[in-house]
């Protein structure tokens, strides 16, 4: 580029800017394309693909202690296996699922240490809505199991409050922001969230902000009134 | 009697009442404490020896908000704690003013979720707003300046004409 004298205020310098890009537009010669010209040639970007599943590389059941669990469960447990070090059972969800709950926690698991829930509806390849994950642990063996269970839409799953208490509050959040309804249990109500909040809002087919926006007027107009 | 001439011009300045008043409000605010979360760290370097918010007069964070009389919202204003900000504004005496320190003050920023209030202007009427995510003590010093402005020029009769008293 040749030295030319320098526009000194921004208009100018973005006037001069301007200039340049048109004169490189109806040229489109081989030579040397700028990068401007480039950028202009290439076809707009789709929007982002949609997302799909990866699944993690499954290993085999290999220990003892894992054989022993899936032995007892027989053929309870609907598929296991081995994945990122963690041993994984998925199970049917049924009126059984508190009693096969049971039997993992006799066999050793008496704690449990969270209970996550995922919303798949946005994903290609899913096997239902929602999916439920237990995770379960082993103080006396430090041994962990991840318990899956798959839900549709508007499908309940019986509360496991009977075998670890500690699920109360864990089914209470999980209800709370992902709107999934344990049976068969005392006090499901919201534990986060305002009790007058509306909807739940780690489900993708909410806006994420619709609760937001209502509890927002609601306490701006609160503000109003005490003012 | 005794006033002479010379006397005044020596030893005497007239000036409007309103502008003493404003001169000195602006040149003591006192900041409430009132850090949210990143932006809090800025204000407390802007506090410190090397920004040093004490050479405009307001280098005192009082812990409680009935001796002070300016807010600075720095870091992000969650739902939950949106009635709480708007107590501890009720309760600081007039006259006060607020800083919006930050993208999250301004506008939720990032933090476009269920859980953060969209902008603290919603709860409580903001002054001047710092942008940046979290602004340099430099961008609070500067809009803390621009807030030493509006108050020099503001009127002791604005307030009771805006709110119809």
């Amino acid at each position: 580029m040749t030295e030319e004298k320098k526009p000194t205020t921004p208009d100018k310098q973005i006037d001069a800017l301007k200039a340049e890009m048109k004169k490189d537009e109806p040229g489109k010669t081989v030579s040397a394309p700028r990068a401007e010209g480039t950028v202009s040639a290439k076809p707009k970007p789709a929007g982002p693909p949609k997302p799909i599943i990866v699944e993690q590389a499954h290993d085999p059941v290999s220990e003892d202690w894992q054989k022993k669990i899936l032995d007892v469960l027989g053929d309870k447990a609907k598929d296991s296996y081995v994945a990122s070090g963690e041993f994984t059972i998925i199970l049917e969800n049924g009126s059984d699922f508190p009693g096969i709950m049971a039997l993992i926690h006799e066999n050793g698991f008496d704690y449990l240490s969270d209970i996550s829930s995922v919303d798949y509806s946005k994903y290609e390849g899913t096997p239902k809505h929602f999916g439920l994950s237990y995770h379960l642990y082993s103080v006396a063996d430090n041994h962990r199991i991840r318990v899956k269970v798959f839900l549709e839409d508007g499908e309940t799953i019986l509360s496991i409050m009977d075998v670890w208490a500690t699920a109360d509050f864990h089914e209470r959040e999980v209800f709370d922001l992902m709107g999934i309804v344990f049976t068969g249990r005392e006090g499901l109500r919201r534990i986060l969230l305002p009790e007058d909040w509306i909807g739940h809002p780690l489900r993708k087919e909410l806006s994420k902000n619709e609760g937001n926006a209502a509890y927002t007027a609601k306490l701006v107009k609160k503000a109003r009134e005490d003012a | 009697m005794g006033v002479t001439q010379e006397a005044v011009d020596k030893f005497m300045i007239t000036t409007r009442l309103e502008y003493v008043f404003n001169w000195a409000r602006k040149s003591s605010l006192w900041p409430v404490t009132f850090g949210l979360a990143c932006c809090a760290i800025e204000m407390m370097a802007a506090g410190a020896a090397r920004f040093d918010i004490d050479r405009f007069g307001a280098g005192i964070f009082r812990a409680s908000p009935r001796q002070s009389d300016l807010m600075i919202v720095a870091g992000t204003v969650t739902l939950k704690m949106a009635p709480v900000l708007r107590k501890i504004y009720d309760q600081m005496p007039e006259p006060k003013w607020v800083i919006s320190m930050g993208a999250c003050a301004n506008s939720g920023g990032l933090f476009d979720s269920y859980a953060t209030l969209q902008g603290v202007d919603k709860i409580v009427p903001v002054d001047v707003y710092i942008p940046g995510c979290p602004p340099r003590p430099e961008s609070l010093l500067y809009g803390f300046m621009r807030l030493q402005d509006k108050i020099q020029k503001s009127s002791l009769r604005d307030k009771y004409v805006a709110e119809g008293r």
